[in-house]
């Protein structure tokens, strides 16, 4: 807002309420974000191996939803596989996870009052990939993988709240220490669960599955995971204005009205349940947690009523990005989560450089 | 005169170390009340008692002659509001931000800030003479514009009783001053006032009242006149002062004159 512009708010509160409205005026930005989302998803169809033109794109979608046949029969088929089959459920899944992701990430920075803190820190990611290698060591099913992965998320964060519990503190430092623990367990646990692995088959799949891997997601996964991380990444966008007040302290959060046991409850459950399934559909994914709320804090600003937003739709942009170049700039796929970090790490730095927050000085 | 907050036989501990014996004070509607001690003598835990934010051994605290345990948080909210030491925040929000939270009290649980709200978090800013800081960084202002934002917010919450921890630790002699007297402009306004501080001077200038708390017990308490004098704060802190009265009457402490200083 200009000096000028504030003057006039100032001289007349009326207007307070239309100039000062940060959701007003940071709306272009959001609209922005969701225009470009909205186009890159579209793009990322025609963008793999098998590369399709956007001329090719709009005829195959106008006949599917006219029924007027624009294509020849086969090729209609062949594209209706790899688009309807293969690239939609997969560019879907890049948007959930990155939103996913990236909000749960922003929630935790606030609620921990640290912009270094990332969706792991109370140990799900651990959990989920120790519950993914168990599942791969019993046998190759993908839904019994996905159910444990989930599971072993689940266990691990409840195992920090117990340890925070045990000693009576509602303290985030407790919590903080329970979850370094719990990490430290999965992690080792995982590690055994490598070392009894046959080296020839399920050792291969399991370092796979933990470099994160989008090419196995498939329809089914998608539907039947899309509502409960939405169901959580909403959740913790509603929770936006309380999680300022968690990040001025859980006294000070107290003495202006926040209920902060429940608050913080919720946003430990949304971001767990949401972390979790992104383990569930495509493994570990690093970096995006972390970086992109640092990259949305500074398009939109730190409110997070309209950060968590912000970071879901950056998030998601990043993650498609990455998956697009990931895809096409080799003859053979990078991991999606090696590719965010190669990415995410440069970008990082990039940020960091420009941050104007109180706790780099 | 009705009082806006009492504590009744308020005790208080850490296992089996005592902070807090049998602690009463009652402070009447518009006054301030200023609470000496030294440092351990359980100034902040009564403050955090007073807040409901520690739950006493024994005794209770009333405000507006409701227990605090019978009200939710939220109710508590409304009737008490805290005002911390300025900090600082990990994070950079807007001053209007920080001050917009004192309204989360008065709002449904998915609602979000109205008209009304931001109208009045603009005129709290206004009315402490800081709304040209609106949309500063909360982050890149001084501490003591940090103090006059944090008390805008307290009274953004609409609550009667203003609670501050040490309001003027950390700034300079002006703004101490300057800061005790908007102290002082909110007590006439109507606010309860209770504050924690390390200087006689500043409770001899601002206040109605005095409690003096030492080793968590009540060491006297009244007009401040009353009750600081050589004697108490000798007991309080060790230290020989002289209480001096101006020709306006005003009073303030000073160390004793004594070879030492020189």
């Amino acid at each position: 807002m200009a000096s000028g512009e504030l003057k006039n708010v100032m001289a007349d509160p009326s207007m307070a309420s239309r100039d000062m409205d940060v959701t007003v005026r940071k709306l272009p930005w959001l609209c922005g974000l969701v225009l470009f989302l909205a186009g890159l998803a579209l793009l990322s169809l025609g963008v793999g191996r098998y590369a399709i033109s956007t001329a090719e794109l709009s005829r195959f979608f106008l006949s599917l939803v006219s029924g007027v046949p624009l294509l020849d029969e086969t090729r209609y088929h062949e594209l209706k596989n790899v688009i309807l089959e293969v690239r939609l459920p997969r560019i879907i899944a890049a948007i959930l996870i990155g939103a996913g992701l990236s909000v749960s990430g922003a929630a935790f920075q606030a609620m921990f009052r640290n912009p270094l803190v990332s969706p792991g820190l109370l140990g799900v990611l651990a959990g989920a990939s120790f519950g993914a290698a168990v599942a791969m060591l019993m046998g190759d099913q993908w839904i019994i993988v996905q159910v444990s992965a989930f599971a072993g998320g689940l266990v691990a964060v409840l195992l920090s709240l117990g340890i925070a519990r045990i000693y009576r503190a509602d303290s985030l430092l407790m919590l903080v220490l329970g979850g370094i623990i719990s990490t430290g367990l999965f992690t080792s646990l995982l590690s055994i669960v490598k070392a009894l692995a046959d080296p020839y088959n399920q050792l291969p799949a399991i370092v796979f599955w933990l470099m994160g891997r989008l090419s196995a997601v498939d329809a089914a996964t998608v539907l039947s995971l899309a509502l409960p991380m939405l169901l959580g990444v909403g959740m913790l966008m509603l929770l936006g204005k309380y999680l300022n007040a968690l990040s001025m302290g859980d006294e000070e959060a107290q003495t202006i009205g926040v209920n902060v046991p429940m608050i913080r409850t919720a946003v430990i459950l949304s971001a767990t349940l949401v972390s979790a399934l992104t383990v569930s559909m495509a493994g570990m994914i690093g970096w995006v947690g972390l970086v992109i709320p640092h990259i949305a804090r500074l398009l939109v600003g730190p409110d997070n009523h309209v950060l968590l937003p912000a970071s879901a739709l950056v998030g998601a942009v990043f993650l498609l990005i990455v998956d697009d170049v990931a895809r096409t700039l080799f003859n053979v796929e990078v991991p999606i989560g090696v590719a965010t970090e190669l990415i995410g790490i440069p970008v990082f730095i990039l940020v960091l450089r420009n941050l104007r927050a109180g706790w780099l000085s | 005169m009705t009082s806006a907050l009492d504590a009744r036989g308020v005790s208080f501990g850490y296992g089996d170390r005592p902070v807090l014996d049998n602690v009463s004070l009652s402070v009447g509607r518009g006054q301030v009340l200023s609470l000496l001690g030294p440092n351990g003598s359980g100034k902040s835990t009564l403050l955090k008692i007073m807040l409901g934010l520690l739950q006493p051994k024994s005794g209770t605290v009333l405000v507006d002659r409701q227990p605090i345990g019978t009200l939710t948080v939220k109710q508590r909210a409304r009737k008490m509001a805290y005002v911390p030491q300025a900090h600082m925040l990990s994070f950079p929000y807007h001053v209007l931000d920080v001050v917009l939270l004192g309204r989360l009290a008065h709002q449904s649980f998915l609602e979000s800030y109205s008209t009304d709200d931001k109208r009045i978090a603009a005129e709290m800013l206004k009315r402490l003479g800081i709304e040209h800081l609106a949309l500063r960084s909360y982050t890149e202002i001084s501490g003591g514009e940090r103090q006059l934002a944090l008390i805008a917010r307290a009274l953004a919450q609409e609550a009667e009783v203003l609670v501050m921890d040490e309001p003027v630790s950390g700034l300079d002699y002006g703004n101490q001053l300057r800061l005790l007297q908007e102290v002082r402009r909110l007590a006439t306004d109507g606010y309860t006032v209770i504050k924690t501080t390390h200087f006689p001077n500043h409770a001899f200038l601002s206040s109605d009242a005095v409690l003096l708390l030492h080793h968590g017990r009540v060491l006297a308490r009244g007009l401040p006149a009353e009750v600081m004098t050589t004697d108490t704060l000798r007991q309080l802190y060790g230290v020989d002062v002289e209480i001096v009265p101006r020709e306006d009457g005003l009073l303030y402490c000073v160390p004793m004159s004594s070879s030492t200083w020189r």
